[in-house]
């Protein structure tokens, strides 16, 4: 029928029948020794305390703790001397800015509060973005209040001063002549200007008698780019193909078809946040069209899971894919692959929409990048979704430029190495590192002491982004400024103005950006550049014609030569592809606790990087393929040529045989702890002759024995959905084109205990619909005033899991730590639960299910599961996002014993804390799983402090004013940002004007970069939400229970055939 | 064994009797709280023309007014003097034409009010001047209200067992010495415990019902003890600055918005910062030497303002500020828990409520001091009995037409609807 699909939140599920069947049934995850307890009658009398000792101090706890609540002590009120005028303390103001971190580059918005950035969101003003962040974008204010940041300069590990620092490095780069400048890449024009200046500078010339006779500029040294993650390989294929190294720019909104091989172009490939807007907007099923996305990849990425069709395949045949792909287009010289029904199939759709596709790799191989831009020439790509003239910014480096620096560096050629906005020795490693010694003056412009810094003779802390002032240039003709929202909290200095002091200009840098715009950027006719400044600056981005320089040369690629040595490519053993993930990146987000306990879109494992692998693979070599918080991973050396780590192995359904799966940028320490988290696996990073490969052949496993367990948090095990599959609705686009609603979203009938006959004499009971069954009367929400609610597509979730930590940071939610996490206690109020399905038999018609999965579930019938386990090895992949769904007649109000949780006039399901005794019979009742109990006082109890930030004075500072922190002993759960609520309401009655529908955003729906979720009011006709709560494709989960949720969900749709 | 219960007994009677005392220490709570209402409502009503020294105001000072005159004549009179003076009673002709035959104004207070104002008349306790007398009152130490009673009443137990235990001995001498008459030993009980307890012993029912009437008394002034703990109502902390609203607000009739700005835009008030206050006082800089009254003293504007500079790192003389200012440090007086999300604003603009209303008449205080009780109690109650300021207001026009009839039925039924009818009842308007 409709719903044909099985859907298992893990593999305990899928798999282990009996077993997880048992521990479903149970209340607790774990086994509680109560009877163990209570039966050992010995201990038990032995125990000294008594019941009346007990009563006692009981009673005298109760009288000390009443005595200590009378003393109140004395508040002070402290009012600015000289308020400034834009502050208003209670009122929050926003200020447009920029993030970009060397990989991400986005415009955003900072919320401030008392002059305290606490929230960032993306600015939409932005028509390259669209408003699109990630989780490290909204996370990385948290980074600003790191107490371990470095707080002052230093030399050699003495603190010092900035005199000193200028007046030292003054002398020892005088009359330097090989200086190297080692960047990130730099989108920032002034800060390009800034470099260009320091290393170009200019010489004052005197004759004999000692007068000026005029100057020339010099140049003492060389700018290299590095990239944490090198795109060196179409940086190369562009010069070779179009004449210039450049990254071209991508324009996802017209492209109908999409092949994708290895590249995570909704995750973390180039600038994937460029990208995932203009891609959501092709994944409206009743529009006139729908993209159709096909991945080709080892591990599985957000791209995979979201991809319409994916097909596992190991990194070294990703260039003979592409090889078949052009020839199967028309191209000449590739060979027939094991997947070549699969390559046809894309081929078919490309062939399709010529002109309206864009194919693309994540391969670092230059010649596999060639033929990716001949099929993109074959498909007349360029100038429609491709654009080589309008060029991206944001990768620059050449490993070809990295490797001779590093020769330079090691034959003694560096006089002074000075670095910013990377950490070489943390992704070069013992190479970079050794080269490093070689240099006599080495200058680091890092803000936290990384493994680079460390190595420095000079560190020169560089402000956080949030204290700078920047400018940025990420795409031909788009602009954006970055603006301070908090004066630097330390003795930093930004490394541009550095770079200027020592260039021997001593303007500060937002005049020396501001005289630069002047300079160089056009200004339309007619409009002073003061006023241009300003506008600019308020709006934080701006788009300029610039006058592009069209390439002359067309598609000039050697695509022969490139396909006969992308055939030379063979793979062997066990192939490693080494990946980002969502949190960490390339490792900007390794130290942000909100970023470590942010689960992985897909494994839902926080704190840890791992190695994933193949279930079915795992099977055979008897490892561990469950998780469970005392399951013992099995861990092991993962070995290259170039170095080895150990890791925990994680299964992955979905990863290709044969292939293991490793995320970069782990391996460093998280606020006070001393170990660190995960381990770092660039020096796995294979060098080749083409540049660095992130594909590793031939790769050892071996088996590593512990002294202790080894244990891994993973959110995703603990709440099971008990195989109902009124959770998820999905479709494929054929069916939903039908527009049968039933077909796939048939409204819920329940069997109603009347009797009827019909036309044969058969009696048989009524259906009816659920609205008819109902404990409670009607609502008084109905109708009346405000219902908030929200609607998600889940065809737009992407699962990027952006939302979760802007949650985070809106409301306070503490950090629990690794230990807790894996007790299933994380507290996030809202989650992503990623659900694999399978096609399978049916196991019955849909109003049925629910009798018919129980029966599954019985352990003789579990075999109805088996039929899935084939799948697993390719499963199809579900986001969706799941907070408190405030219920109108909601399980959770009605248990709780002291009414702390009550419904609000609004819709709201409300909680109050301080009512709360703890009971936990809310959580226990609520059907979404969604409620979290403080089990500890997680802001000050000693063993959270090594990281959650808010137990010091500095972490603090991010928390929002407006929500109150939670302590031990209460329940808390998404409150559907009230916050937000009042003050929207508040604002419409202070102008006197309803409520505009989209005037109160939640902090997930302001943070979703796909505009998956709409929040709004029911009761308002003309809103959105009520526009897609009456979609044909709107649902709510497990809607048959009755709990009528204000929170609807869009049934997903794949572009497939029924 | 006779005797072990007697002292067992003797010991039970010892622990009531401390928790007899302890209820009387309750009541003086109650009494004292009694002088305060009567304090707030002489504030309220009478201050403006009465003081409760010797002092003449409009009307004449109210020392010794009990013992003048009789308690009814008193009800009488400010309930309605006007018609005592008709009625031709001789005292109230004779202040009416002592005062140049004007007619203190009838009070709408009810008799227990009246009762708890002319309590605190005769027993004002410290700042007994009302802080309306031009000049400050020359009464020296103030009397310390509480503290003479509980020298009263502990006199009056030592008397009291003074008397018991000479009343004992006596009691049991002359039984003895009748015993002894009589040719008999006396064996009765002896000492005063053992005479409590037969006393006890054979009044058994009467001590129960004491023992009850007293535990559950106890017990109410517990629970209402317990609601007293955490409300400061009448918090008045000295501030670093001695600023007085009753000079600013009252007398110069400075807009609370002007230096509370932020109160209509923001969910605090806000302080206002110095610069505010330099807008008037860079000109107004106290070199007149002028003095001013200040919760019943007398001090120097120079110095107060001074403070201002001092902070600010100016110096009036060249009117330039130096690079070394402090901020001040206020004593904050309103303090709601963290839990509670009060909006000024919402009060204010959308609300239209004055800011009197939670926060008494500031404009007639020297020191501010917490009005309110600012008990969750005190929110709602007020919340039930306010209409919502719905008039002319765009948002309320629009939520009025998402009422169903039944609904309209129910809260427009008695003409208004008040801020609990729209939800000002629940948990998460305030707490989230």
């Amino acid at each position: 029928m409709a719903n044909t699909k099985k859907y298992w939140k893990g593999l305990e599920q899928l798999d282990k029948g009996s077993e997880f069947v048992e521990a479903s049934n149970n209340e607790f995850a774990e086994h509680l020794p109560v009877t163990e307890f209570l039966g050992d009658k010995e201990n038990l009398d032995d125990a000294s305390t008594t019941r009346r000792d007990f009563l006692k101090y009981l009673g005298f706890g109760v009288a000390a703790a009443s005595l200590a609540a009378c003393e109140t002590p004395v508040t002070k009120a402290i009012p600015y001397l000289n308020k400034p005028e834009e502050i208003t303390p209670g009122l929050a103001n926003y200020y447009a800015s920029t993030y970009y971190d060397g990989n991400d580059y986005a415009p955003i918005l900072v919320k401030t509060r008392e002059g305290r950035p606490i929230h960032i969101v993306g600015n939409t003003e932005s028509t390259l973005t669209k408003g699109a962040i990630n989780a490290r974008v909204n996370s990385s204010v948290l980074s600003l209040y790191d107490s371990n940041r470095l707080k002052a300069p230093s030399i050699k590990g003495e603190d010092t001063t900035w005199a000193t620092i200028d007046n030292r490095l003054g002398k020892e780069l005088q009359g330097k002549k090989s200086v190297r400048v080692l960047t990130a890449s730099v989108i920032s024009p002034s800060s390009q200007s800034a470099i260009n200046s320091f290393l170009n500078p200019s010489v004052e010339h005197y004759n004999a008698a000692g007068d000026p006779i005029g100057s020339e500029n010099i140049t003492i040294g060389k700018h290299v780019v590095v990239d944490a993650i090198s795109y060196s390989g179409i940086l190369e294929a562009n010069n070779e193909s179009f004449g210039k190294a450049i990254i071209p720019t991508y324009n996802f909104e017209k492209a109908k078809t999409i092949v994708s091989v290895g590249a995570d172009f909704m995750g973390n490939w180039l600038d994937a946040l460029q990208y995932v807007n203009d891609y959501a907007q092709t994944r409206k099923p009743d529009n006139d069209w729908m993209s159709k996305t096909f991945q080709f990849e080892a591990s599985m990425s957000l791209s995979g899971t979201n991809a319409d069709v994916r097909v596992p395949v190991k990194p070294s045949e990703y260039g003979a894919i592409i090889s078949s792909l052009y020839a199967h287009l028309g191209g000449s010289g590739g060979a027939k692959t094991a997947y070549d029904a699969r390559v046809k199939e894309a081929a078919e759709a490309l062939k399709a929409s010529k002109g309206e596709s864009i194919v693309v790799c994540g391969s670092n191989d230059k010649n596999v990048q060639v033929i990716v831009n001949a099929i993109n020439e074959l498909l007349g790509n360029y100038g429609n979704t491709i654009d080589v003239n309008i060029v991206s910014n944001s990768k620059q480096g050449l490993d070809s430029e990295v490797a001779a620096l590093i020769a330079d560096m090691n034959a003694g050629k560096v006089d002074a190495l000075l670095i910013h906005g990377v950490d070489p020795v943390f992704t070069m490693g013992a190479a970079f590192a050794k080269a490093m010694k070689k240099v006599k003056t080495t200058v680091s412009f890092a803000t936290k002491m990384d493994d680079t810094a460390a190595a420095c003779m000079y560190v020169c802390p560089s402000n956080h982004a949030l204290e700078s002032w920047s400018d940025a240039n990420p795409v031909t003709g788009h602009y954006s400024l970055g603006q301070p929202t908090i004066s630097p909290l330390f003795d930093t200095r930004q490394a541009e103005e550095s770079l200027l002091r020592w260039s021997g200009d001593d303007s500060s840098y937002y005049d020396y950006i501001r005289r630069n715009w002047e300079s160089e950027i056009p200004v339309s006719m007619g409009v002073f550049f003061t006023d241009f400044w300003n506008k600019t600056l308020h709006d934080g981005v701006v788009d300029v014609e610039m006058p592009v320089s069209e390439l002359t040369t067309a598609f000039a690629g050697n695509v022969s030569k490139a396909v006969s040595a992308v055939k030379a490519i063979k793979g062997s053993g066990v192939e490693l592809e080494l990946v980002q993930n969502m949190a960490v990146g390339a490792g900007v987000g390794a130290d942000n606790p909100w970023l470590q306990e942010l689960p992985d879109p897909i494994t839902k494992i926080t704190w840890d990087n791992y190695a994933t692998m193949s279930p079915s693979e795992m099977k055979e070599k008897g490892y561990e393929i469950h998780f469970g918080q005392e399951h013992e991973m099995n861990v092991i050396e993962v070995a290259t040529k170039t170095g080895k780590i150990q890791l925990p192995v994680v299964a992955q359904p979905g990863q290709a045989k044969g292939t293991i799966g490793i995320a970069l940028g782990y391996g460093k320490a998280v606020g006070n702890m001393e170990e660190v988290t995960g381990a770092n696996a660039y020096p796995l990073v294979a060098s080749t002759k083409n540049g660095v490969s992130y594909y590793v052949s031939g790769v050892s496993i071996t088996d590593v024995e512990l002294d202790e367990p080894y244990h891994i948090a993973c959110t995703q095990t603990q709440q099971t959905v008990m195989g109902r599959d009124s959770v998820i609705r999905e479709t494929t686009l054929e069916t939903y084109k039908k527009g049968d609603k039933d077909a796939y979203n048939p409204a819920w009938t329940l069997l109603s205990g009347e009797t009827e006959t019909d036309e044969h004499g058969h009696q048989h009971q009524v259906r009816k619909g659920i609205k008819e069954f109902d404990l409670w009367g009607a609502h008084p929400v109905e109708g009346i005033g405000h219902r908030w609610g929200m609607s998600i597509d889940m065809n737009a979730c992407i699962g990027c899991s952006a939302c979760v930590t802007s949650c985070v940071s809106e409301n306070n939610i503490a950090v629990i730590g690794k230990d807790q996490v894996r007790r299933g206690r994380i507290m996030h109020w809202m989650r992503i639960d990623r659900y694999y399905s399978s096609e399978h038999q049916p196991l019955g018609d849909i109003g049925e299910t629910h009798a018919a999965t129980k029966e599954a579930l019985d352990i003789n019938g579990i075999s109805t599961y088996t039929a899935m386990e084939d799948a697993a090895d390719n499963p199809s992949v579900v986001h969706q996002p799941m907070m408190c769904q405030h219920c109108n007649h909601a399980g959770c109000e009605t248990v709780c014993p002291v009414a702390a949780t009550t419904h609000s006039n609004e819709g709201l399901n409300m909680m109050a804390y301080n009512r709360c005794i703890g009971t936990r019979y809310c959580a226990n009742n609520c059907a979404y799983k969604v409620r979290r109990f403080n089990w500890f006082n997680y802001i000050a109890y000693s063993k959270f402090t090594d990281f959650n930030p808010s137990q010091d004075d500095l972490g603090r500072m991010v928390l929002n004013p407006d929500v109150v922190v939670r302590s031990r002993g209460v329940m808390e759960k998404c409150s559907l940002c009230v916050q937000r609520i009042q003050e929207g309401k508040l604002d419409a009655k202070k102008a006197g004007t309803q409520v505009m529908d989209g005037a109160i955003q939640t902090a997930c729906s302001s943070s979703c970069p796909t505009n998956a979720i709409t929040f709004g009011d029911h009761n308002d006709e003309g809103s959105k939400l009520v526009a897609e709560r009456n979609n044909d494709r709107a649902y709510r989960v497990i809607e048959e229970v009755g709990q009528q949720a204000n929170v609807y969900y869009q049934t997903k749709v794949r572009n497939l055939k029924a | 064994m006779n005797k072990i219960i007697n002292l067992t007994k003797a010991k039970t009677l010892f622990k009531v009797s401390l928790f007899c005392l302890s209820f009387l220490f309750f009541h003086f709570d109650s009494y004292s709280q009694d002088t305060e209402k009567g304090k707030k409502l002489f504030k309220a009503n009478c201050a403006a023309c009465h003081n409760v020294g010797t002092k003449i105001v409009v009307g004449p000072g109210l020392q010794g007014v009990n013992e003048k005159h009789d308690r009814e004549w008193l009800d009488k009179w400010i309930k309605n003097s006007g018609e005592l003076i008709a009625s031709g009673d001789a005292d109230a002709n004779e202040i009416f034409n002592k005062f140049k035959k004007s007619i203190m104004p009838p009070q709408a207070v009810s008799t227990e009010d009246i009762d708890a104002i002319l309590a605190y008349v005769a027993n004002p306790g410290d700042g007994s001047d009302g802080g309306d007398g031009p000049e400050p009152p020359t009464t020296g130490e103030p009397i310390k209200g509480n503290s003479t009673m509980m020298y009263l009443f502990f006199g009056v137990i030592i008397l009291l067992l003074i008397l018991i235990i000479t009343l004992n001995k006596t009691g049991v001498f002359v039984r003895e010495v009748i015993a002894k008459d009589a040719g008999e030993t006396y064996e009765g009980p002896k000492t005063l415990g053992e005479n409590l307890s037969k006393l006890m012993g054979d009044n058994k029912g009467i001590v129960a019902a004491i023992v009850i009437v007293l535990f559950f008394g106890g017990l109410l002034n517990l629970v209402d003890g317990a609601f007293q703990i955490g409300v400061h109502e009448g918090y008045k902390p000295e501030q670093p600055i001695k600023f007085s609203h009753k000079i600013h607000a009252g007398d110069d009739k400075i807009d609370c918005n002007y230096c509370h700005s932020s109160a209509r835009h923001s969910k605090t008030s806000g302080i206002p910062s110095l610069n505010v206050c330099m807008n008037c006082h860079k000109a107004i800089d106290g070199s007149s030497g002028k003095k001013f009254m200040y919760n019943g003293k007398q001090y120097s504007m120079t110095e107060e303002i001074q403070k201002i500079y001092d902070h600010l790192d100016y110096n009036p003389e060249t009117q330039e500020y130096g690079d070394n200012p402090t901020p001040v440090k206020w004593i904050k007086i309103h303090n709601l828990p963290d839990h509670v999300y009060f909006s000024h604003q919402q009060h204010v603009t959308a609300g239209k409520q004055k800011c009197q209303t939670c926060h008494g008449p500031v404009e007639e205080m020297d020191v501010v001091e917490q009005h309110a009780q600012l008990t969750m109690k005190w929110c709602i109650e007020c919340h039930k009995e306010t209409a919502v300021a719905t008039q002319g207001n765009g948002y309320y026009d629009e939520m009025h037409k998402r009422m169903t009839p039944e609904f309209r039925e129910k809260v427009m039924s008695d003409g208004v609807l008040t801020v609990d009818e729209i939800g000002g009842w629940e948990c998460a308007k305030c707490h989230y």
